[in-house]
């Protein structure tokens, strides 16, 4: 009788554990987890309020002024990049821009090459035979060329692509195309090209430079690149990137220059300027 | 007779035991619960405070804002400074070059400044004096405003016609 109240005792206890475990298992111990996921998240939040209260308080929220200052950039970015229907409309407008260029500069010699294809041998005005110097000086400099068109699409170098990927444009696609402009004259004039040659619709950046100087002639190759927004399907347009990628590459994100409204002075404008007159040995030669 | 009378009772009490048991087990995970559901409408009206924070005091935004206007306005000045940088650097040598003469220069810009490379040529039957001649032209290319780095290949090599050594220099160049 005795051992059967023990056994009954013994069930008794083991069952109660069991349920006791059941209960622990099941229930309390997830419960206790999400308890202490809870108050990591809400100590979290908590910390993120206080520092982001911290924050507000030292940045300077933009007034009037400074939204008026993102608004007009933006405006001066959309009037820089050429709206164009397709790549050839884009090549015409080149031409066209890069012929008046050279025929205000007094260039009597300049060729244009498009990737591989020569454009325009010769604008001619002086000097019969300067054509076929400038392009067996092509031929001998094609592969130098080639090579400077290889870097355009650098992004390391150019990180263009960062910064205007996050642009909605609604006139067309991104598009990014190099372009060799070749050209023989005096020096002060292929100076004064060289320089102008930023100045168009295009905003035409140098990628790469070559100048030979030389009597009466200098000869120069620039691989020169023109951002463009295209509307048709473009060879050249620009792959969508993530913004997070390339940018920041010009602005550290972290930089205290962000906490104050933004000093255009900090990158002042630069205004087209004429170089001063040559003065030296090509001149006087 | 006692015992028969006590038995019922203490029967009684017995089977209350086990719902005495689950009723505090079922109370304990109330309780746990309850903390739970407090502790999750916590966390929810932060969330919502700090995204109410957000919304209203916008800091990533308008800092992202910020970096765009520099970097446009990087992006807009970059071909102007770069056709004048590299036309007033190849004005400014031509400037300082004679008697030497220019044979080939190469300017590759980068983003924040540009590199170059010149041939320069010497006339001169001794190496000597070719290279007093070109140590003055260094001198003085060191010496143009926004050079900001220069240096030269220590052995000439021979140069075409007339001139007689060729020294190859490569350096920088800032932005004007």
């Amino acid at each position: 009788m005795k051992a059967l109240k023990l056994v009954r005792a013994f069930l008794w206890i083991l069952g109660s554990l069991s349920v006791l475990a059941a209960f622990a298992i099941l229930d309390w111990y997830p419960t206790l987890k999400d308890l202490g996921r809870l108050r990591r998240e809400r100590g979290d939040l908590e910390r993120k309020i206080k520092d982001y209260g911290a924050m507000a308080s030292g940045f300077t929220f933009p007034d009037r002024n400074e939204k008026s200052l993102f608004a007009r950039e933006k405006i001066n970015l959309r009037r820089a990049l050429l709206p164009a229907d397709d790549d050839d409309a884009w090549t015409a407008l080149v031409l066209l821009e890069l012929q008046a260029r050279a025929r205000e500069d007094r260039i009597p010699f300049a060729s244009f090459l498009f990737n591989w294809q020569l454009v325009a041998p010769e604008l001619g005005t002086t000097g019969p035979g300067g054509a076929d110097l400038l392009t067996g000086w092509i031929d001998r400099q094609f592969a130098d060329i080639q090579r400077g068109f290889s870097i355009a699409f650098d992004t390391a170098r150019f990180p263009w692509n960062g910064v205007l990927s996050g642009m909605q444009f609604r006139r067309g696609r991104l598009a990014r195309r190099p372009v060799c402009v070749v050209a023989m004259a005096p020096l002060p004039a292929l100076l004064g090209f060289i320089n102008h040659l930023s100045w168009g619709k295009t905003h035409f950046e140098i990628i790469r430079l070559r100048l030979e100087p030389g009597i009466p002639f200098s000869r120069a190759w620039l691989v020169c690149c023109g951002n463009y927004l295209v509307r048709k399907p473009s060879a050249w347009a620009l792959k969508e990137v993530p913004e997070s990628v390339g940018d920041n590459l010009l602005v550290d994100p972290d930089s205290p220059l962000l906490w104050q409204k933004v000093n255009p002075g900090i990158v002042p404008k630069i205004l087209k300027k004429e170089l001063p007159p040559c003065s030296g040995a090509m001149t006087l030669w | 007779m006692t015992d028969q009378a006590q038995h019922p009772a203490g029967c009684r009490r017995r089977s209350l035991w086990p719902f005495a048991f689950l009723l505090s087990l079922a109370v304990v995970s109330l309780l746990l619960h309850a903390a739970k559901f407090r502790r999750g409408k916590d966390v929810l009206r932060l969330q919502e405070q700090y995204a109410a924070l957000v919304r209203t005091q916008p800091i990533e935004e308008i800092k992202a804002k910020r970096v765009r206007f520099y970097e446009t306005r990087f992006y807009l000045s970059y071909p102007m400074a770069v056709s004048y940088t590299t036309a007033d650097l190849l004005r400014r040598i031509d400037g300082i070059i004679s008697p030497l003469r220019l044979l080939d220069s190469e300017v590759d810009p980068g983003l924040h400044d540009l590199a170059f490379k010149l041939s320069v040529g010497v006339a001169s039957a001794v190496p000597e004096v070719a290279q007093r001649r070109f140590a003055i032209f260094f001198e003085k290319l060191g010496n143009i405003s926004g050079v900001t780095q220069a240096s030269f290949s220590p052995r000439a090599r021979r140069g075409p016609g007339a001139w007689s050594y060729v020294f190859d220099v490569s350096g920088r160049a800032e932005w004007r």
